[in-house]
């Protein structure tokens, strides 16, 4: 999924922590090129119209704005999305949270204890339009559409309810599998993962089933 | 001059402890003031009023007041001056006379006897011939009642007004004293005025109320909310100061300690991670604390396999067990990250619970093992994780590569104790464990316990 470029890519990071800022900067390092660094929902916004990265590293909770935090950002720059990918990095184990956030247009969530190597590969991945979840979305995932699956691919355009691979991916993602790790036991692609993994993502942005959000509000202890 | 008690209310007194409170404070013995208003009382009620009126305006002894707080008293105010000094402990018949009026006049039942008499006598009265109007006693008898009645809620207004029983037994004491007052007050009306007036009357009275209603309403409504945000407020401070205690108890502990070892990376990462758990788990799983399901089970093990060897495992879990009993399942997932984090690092735990089991998938990034070499020299593996799933009436299975090892834990749902009654049945695990994946029938579980408990 890395694919070859001879340039750094441009990330901006938002988070209200300014010694979370630095570290991840010095983190990352020589990796990535980070253009710009904002602490609130408008600045993020105003710096992410400016500079034009091509990943955002943002965090769920932030103050300013109305009050919607990393979501609100995302929804700022909807008409960017095409152009600038949103990760969500967060310490937060809500679900509310992180649902609302990726449900806003991020392409991914991990949490803040992930290692420096995965944070560059899911920061590539995303970048290249792909989706990213940690065990923990999946699970997420899991649990609000339900461990069933439908028996045959035939309804996949059928926004509330997963498709039987597609459970399967999540598991495997909730089991702590790479993507490499799951097409080898699926015996599919890597390049097939990761457009399941990726139409998930678009079901769980896309689908109006209640349940999805009634789940998210029963579920504010996960 | 020797300093008076402040004017209180006595408590524990047959009606509103307004006498003896009165005797404290101007150092007269209890009796006097009784009988005195008692006097007052007969003399066209004067006493009554003059007792209502300081029912209303003088607190309790109970009652917190602005200077008890100041003084940082928590206690009743007059407790130093309370005990009243034993009147009359001189000679003779003085003593024993006050003895004898304090026994009569601080006892209800003496008060009310007094009552019966007079109405008594003046049945008496009337059958010796005396015409008298019945509705120049009883109205205000009645009225008396009622008052009485709905007072006597004045007093308990602040305590325990949370219990809704309790908050409606007090509106219908008040209510239905205040429907006495009124009937009474219109039996009196009745006798003064003809039916017709009494109506233009009562019409005319209720206009008057309905506007100085109108006129006080808002004044009162801003006083009762005043009186809500300030309780509201009261609230948030003291969940303030909680906060407040737990972060100066925990964080700011851990943060010193860091602080202190900072030469040490393994002690400050575990340090780190230990407060990060607890802050989470107070955080966000305040209500779920010790629900015994299978994945704070799960997740209490983690936990403290975590802080023991100072090694990272994350949770994921889907779905809720339905199951009661996970002592097997979460003793041999407790074996298989025990292993992980010994042998390979960091672990992942995912737990699924579906409707037909509960399945649990313990992974980690290490070397593997060969399964074959070690299954035979090793108990942990096969007695503790294996072995006891077996047992459990489900099953285990481990796939070992060189990108890491994963042990999958399954116990169908409707699954027993794949124990009987036979006692040597113990050591032919091996030969179950195709059996037992069958659900067997319906065996009362304790003995599954003893079979679990064994290892």
């Amino acid at each position: 999924m890395i694919t070859e470029t001879s340039r750094r890519r441009h990330v901006v990071i938002v988070d209200d922590h300014g010694i979370f800022r630095s570290g991840l900067k010095a983190e990352l390092g020589d990796a990535v090129e980070v253009v710009g660094e904002a602490p609130t929902v408008d600045e993020a916004a105003q710096m992410i119209r400016h500079t034009r990265p091509e990943v955002v590293l943002l965090d769920v909770h932030l103050p300013g704005g109305t009050g919607g935090g990393g979501a609100e950002v995302v929804k700022l720059c909807r008409d960017l999305l095409e152009e600038v990918r949103f990760l969500a990095i967060s310490v937060s184990d809500e679900a509310t949270d992180v649902v609302s956030v990726i449900r806003a247009g991020a392409r991914g969530y991990v949490t803040k204890t992930i290692s420096t190597q995965e944070l560059i590969s899911a920061i590539d991945a995303v970048a290249a339009g792909d989706a990213v979840f940690s065990p923990r979305l999946a699970g997420f995932v899991l649990d609000a559409f339900g461990t069933s699956g439908l028996v045959e691919d035939v309804r996949d355009e059928e926004l509330d309810r997963l498709s039987a691979r597609e459970v399967e991916v999540m598991r495997l993602i909730a089991r702590g599998y790479t993507y490499r790790e799951i097409a080898s036991e699926l015996f599919i692609s890597i390049k097939t993962v990761e457009t399941h993994v990726s139409k998930v993502l678009r079901k769980l942005q896309l689908s109006s089933r209640h349940e999805l959000t009634r789940w998210a509000e029963q579920r504010r202890i996960v | 001059m020797p300093q008076r008690p402040p004017l209180r209310r006595a408590s524990d007194t047959p009606v509103a402890g307004v006498c003896l409170g009165l005797s404290r404070h101007l150092g007269i013995s209890v009796p006097l003031v009784r009988v005195l208003f008692i006097g007052l009382a007969l003399a066209a009620g004067v006493g009554l009023l003059l007792y209502c009126w300081l029912w209303i305006f003088v607190p309790t002894e109970e009652e917190p007041t602005p200077g008890a707080a100041r003084r940082g008293l928590s206690g009743p105010a007059v407790q130093e001056t309370s005990p009243p000094p034993a009147a009359g402990s001189g000679s003779g018949w003085r003593a024993a006379l006050q003895r004898g009026l304090d026994a009569l006049t601080s006892s209800p039942e003496v008060l009310l006897g007094c009552a019966l008499l007079a109405v008594s006598g003046m049945f008496l009265a009337q059958l010796l011939g005396f015409t008298m109007d019945w509705r120049t006693v009883v109205a205000p008898a009645v009225i008396l009642g009622g008052v009485i009645l709905a007072w006597t809620q004045i007093d308990r207004t602040h305590a325990d007004s949370s219990d809704p029983a309790q908050r409606s037994a007090a509106l219908w004491q008040v209510s239905f004293g205040a429907g006495l007052v009124m009937v009474a007050v219109l039996v009196i009306a009745g006798g003064l005025v003809g039916a017709g007036e009494l109506i233009t009357g009562l019409i005319v009275g209720a206009m008057l109320l309905a506007g100085l209603a109108l006129v006080l309403a808002p004044w009162f409504i801003k006083l009762y909310r005043t009186a809500q945000v300030d309780r509201e407020r009261a609230a948030a401070e003291a969940e303030r100061a909680d906060i407040a205690a737990h972060l100066h108890d925990s964080v700011l502990q851990t943060l010193a300690m860091i602080q202190k070892q900072k030469a040490d990376p393994a002690a400050v990462e575990s340090l780190a991670r230990g407060q990060e758990r607890q802050l989470r788990a107070w955080l966000y799983r305040q209500n779920a604390q010790a629900t015994g399901s299978l994945k704070d089970q799960v997740m209490a093990v983690a936990a403290e396999l975590e802080e023991l060897h100072s090694v990272p495992v994350e949770v994921v879990t889907v779905g809720e067990s339905r199951r009661n009993y996970h002592q097997p399942l979460v003793a041999a997932t407790r074996e298989a990250i025990l292993n992980a984090i010994r042998h390979a690092g960091p672990a992942s735990v995912y737990i699924e619970s579906t409707h037909g089991e509960d399945a649990v998938f313990v992974r980690d990034r290490g070397q593997g093992f060969d399964l074959e070499g070690i299954a035979e020299d090793r108990m942990g593996v096969r007695e503790s994780i294996i072995g006891r799933m077996d047992r459990a009436g489900g099953s285990a299975r481990i796939r070992s590569t060189e990108r890491g090892t994963e042990v999958q834990l399954f116990l169908p749902h409707d699954a027993h104790a794949a124990s009987h009654n036979r006692p040597g049945d113990e050591g032919a695990s091996s030969s179950r464990s195709t059996q037992s994946s069958t659900p067997m029938q319906a065996q009362p579980t304790p003995n599954g316990r003893e079979v679990h408990d064994d290892h």
